[in-house]
């Protein structure tokens, strides 16, 4: 076993999980001529991303599909390997390990996905596919079948769930195994993407309750990819709000809903279904999408759905403003606070 | 309430799967209407049978399921006795539909505007010429810029919301009288969801096209919808106006619904769920779906199946709401 290089005991002002400055770029396919030519169009899935996620924080990444937050959340565990910058964890970069030297990190930051059709094996049983998980953290294979069964029950699942093949579940049974096999290697980060956006809003409530719970027990630190804000701001310490591979804005979830500073986060937070409310304020949906991939784009990457874009938007790309210990816009409207 | 005139009426519509022995049911007995530029919800956790309903109507039913009993009734003419080849000219031309995924509804070896033309030409007889100036309005309807160039595109071309865009201008290319939209927006991102529902709200509007909008988000039906029908285990437990629905919620399973959607104005904490889940099909006793995972759950509602209460476009199945 690799020796495991992270001190257990953080050093006061060291975040559990640092980002610096992290990018990824991705060359695209380009035409002969223009590989000729050296012209290779690229995109910048990620594109400077810096920030720090302390011990015990729930940190919400939204955005619209393409935003990079995926791929964000990839890098974080470590699935991905960023073009640029430094992953931190626990003061130790982790952004160019490779292979073994990556066991110790792998075993303590786990990730949760989406469609548990793909990430289940349909051909194994729920039992066999935590022990497989327990194995692999080196547990013996006389104690695994009992802490899988005490996952099962952490997880709010019956015993009889571990003869059972994953499209024998509901989809909410099916993602309750997911987060069970995450946590056999008694995880200290868990990065969710997208763990509840395929499931009945009845269901969503019940995992986004288990992982809030599971968060108090188990002392988990959780990053929560999502495109849906309402769920985000329920849960999470901090939301970081992506658009084009960058935050655009970062804050504390009461800040960023009630006072929203980007014009994105606003776009977002209005395209929220309202119910009544909706029906009555009907306002103009946010126009077009995302830049395409390989598209460059001068100045800030926003500017062409922005509804209030000025000149300088054209020309220069805005710096971040902190306009509080707690908050950070990346926006030319944001006059007030000071450039970091 | 004065109802519009009916577009479409469903009653008894019961759909089943396997064997007229050994039936399993997943639609029990629904009956609803849907008036003329009329736009109505119909809202249920997965499994309660909204889209087989959906199907049921269309007489798109996947293999080894069918309607067993009830009719559905076109402006007053039963789509019973149609044969397939008569049921194919009603779809497209008098109802058509578009589902949550439209990657999967777009032939991915055609252009576009090849699938617009089709779809044109079937039920009108123009020439080709005319039908691909028909397609660019279209395109130009649904919001597409640069239409005329566009037809010449492939649906991968296309991000998932121009797709649904895409879907939606052949779903109402031949100004269909009822558009089924079966969660046209779950597979999209929440701003290009307010754009399709805001796009689906103006198609209403200039076409006059009644809706049947299937999803399980009750805020967002709320946005569009002018009535609503909640379904559960395969029946519609209750419906009514939106306004009404929303004020004064009659049925538990409706309750919980609205409780458990999250809102922007809700603080942080524990979300409200409903404990338990949908019954399986062919387990359900026959007395109240909802009863084992209701909060008001009396003796009579396992013996017996509760009354349902209508009157003028509102009704309620739950002993509850009885006198």
């Amino acid at each position: 076993m690799t020796p495991d290089p992270f001190p257990d005991v953080l050093s006061p002002g060291t975040p559990l999980l640092q980002l610096r400055n992290v990018t990824k770029i991705y060359q695209l396919r380009s035409a002969l001529w223009d590989r000729l030519h050296r012209r290779r169009a690229t995109l910048a899935a990620v594109g400077g991303v810096s920030l720090a996620v302390d011990a015990g924080d729930i940190l919400g990444v939204v955005g619209e599909s393409g935003s990079g937050k995926s791929t964000l959340g990839k890098i974080v565990v470590r699935l991905i390997r960023p073009t640029e910058g430094a992953v931190l964890y626990r003061g130790v970069d982790v952004s160019a390990q490779d292979g073994r030297a990556l066991l110790p990190y792998r075993q303590r930051v786990q990730m949760i996905f989406q469609d548990t059709h793909s990430s289940l094996n349909p051909r194994k049983r729920v039992g066999r596919l935590l022990a497989e998980a327990l194995a692999a953290n080196g547990m013996k294979r006389d104690s695994r079948h009992g802490e899988a069964a005490r996952l099962l029950r952490l997880v709010g699942l019956d015993q009889v769930v571990e003869t059972r093949y994953p499209h024998e579940l509901s989809g909410g049974q099916r993602q309750r195994v997911g987060i069970a096999r995450s946590l056999c290697m008694r995880p200290e980060l868990l990065v969710a993407d997208e763990p509840v956006s395929a499931l009945d809003v009845s269901l969503q409530g019940q995992i986004i309750n288990l992982l809030t719970r599971l968060r108090a027990e188990l002392g988990l630190t959780m990053i929560f990819i999502s495109h849906d804000l309402a769920v985000v701001g329920r849960i999470c310490t901090r939301i970081a709000v992506m658009y084009a591979g960058r935050i655009v804005e970062i804050g504390r979830p009461e800040d960023l809903m009630a006072a929203p500073v980007h014009p994105y986060t606003r776009a977002l937070i209005d395209a929220v279904p309202k119910g009544l409310d909706g029906r009555a304020h009907r306002r103009k949906p946010l126009a077009g999408a995302p830049p395409a991939p390989g598209e460059t784009v001068t100045g800030c990457p926003f500017r062409s759905r922005c509804p209030e874009a000025m000149a300088i938007c054209v020309s220069q790309m805005p710096d971040k403003v902190r306009l509080s210990p707690d908050h950070d816009v990346v926006c030319h409207l944001a006059t007030r606070g000071e450039c970091v | 309430m004065n109802l519009p005139e009916a577009v479409v009426e469903v009653s008894g519509l019961h759909v089943a799967f396997g064997p007229a022995g050994s039936a399993v049911e997943v639609v029990r007995g629904v009956d609803f209407s849907v008036g003329r530029g009329e736009a109505v919800g119909l809202v249920g956790e997965s499994g309660s049978g909204k889209s087989m309903t959906a199907l049921g109507i269309m007489r798109l039913l996947p293999r080894g399921s069918r309607v067993a009993a009830g009719s559905v009734r076109l402006n007053g003419c039963s789509l019973h006795g149609l044969s397939d080849r008569e049921m194919s000219s009603v779809r497209g031309r008098d109802i058509s539909m578009i589902f949550q995924d439209p990657l999967t509804s777009l032939n991915p070896a055609f252009t576009i505007g090849r699938q617009l033309t089709d779809a044109i030409r079937t039920h009108q007889a123009i020439g080709r010429n005319a039908a691909l100036d028909r397609a660019a309005e279209l395109l130009a309807l649904v919001g597409i810029a640069g239409p005329r160039a566009r037809l010449a595109a492939y649906p991968h071309e296309f991000s998932g919301g121009m797709r649904q865009r895409v879907a939606i201008a052949i779903a109402v290319a031949c100004q269909p009288k009822l558009l089924i939209a079966d969660e046209p927006t779950t597979a999209l991102d929440v701003t290009v969801q307010a754009q399709v529902v805001e796009l689906l709200a103006l198609l209403r509007e200039e076409l006059g096209i009644a809706i049947l909008f299937i999803s399980h988000n009750l805020d967002l039906v709320a946005e569009i919808c002018d009535r609503v029908m909640v379904m559960y285990a395969g029946e519609i437990v209750e419906a009514n106006s939106v306004h009404a629905l929303f004020r004064n919620p009659r049925h538990p399973y409706t309750q919980q619904l609205l409780r458990c959607i999250p809102r922007l104005s809700d603080g942080r904490g524990e979300l409200p769920t409903i404990p338990g889940a949908p019954p399986r099909f062919g387990a359900r006793p026959d007395s109240c779906a909802f009863a084992p995972r209701c909060d008001y759950v009396h003796e009579r509602c396992w013996h017996t199946a509760p009354p349902v209460r209508a009157d003028a476009g509102s009704r309620v199945a739950c002993w509850l709401a009885s006198p």
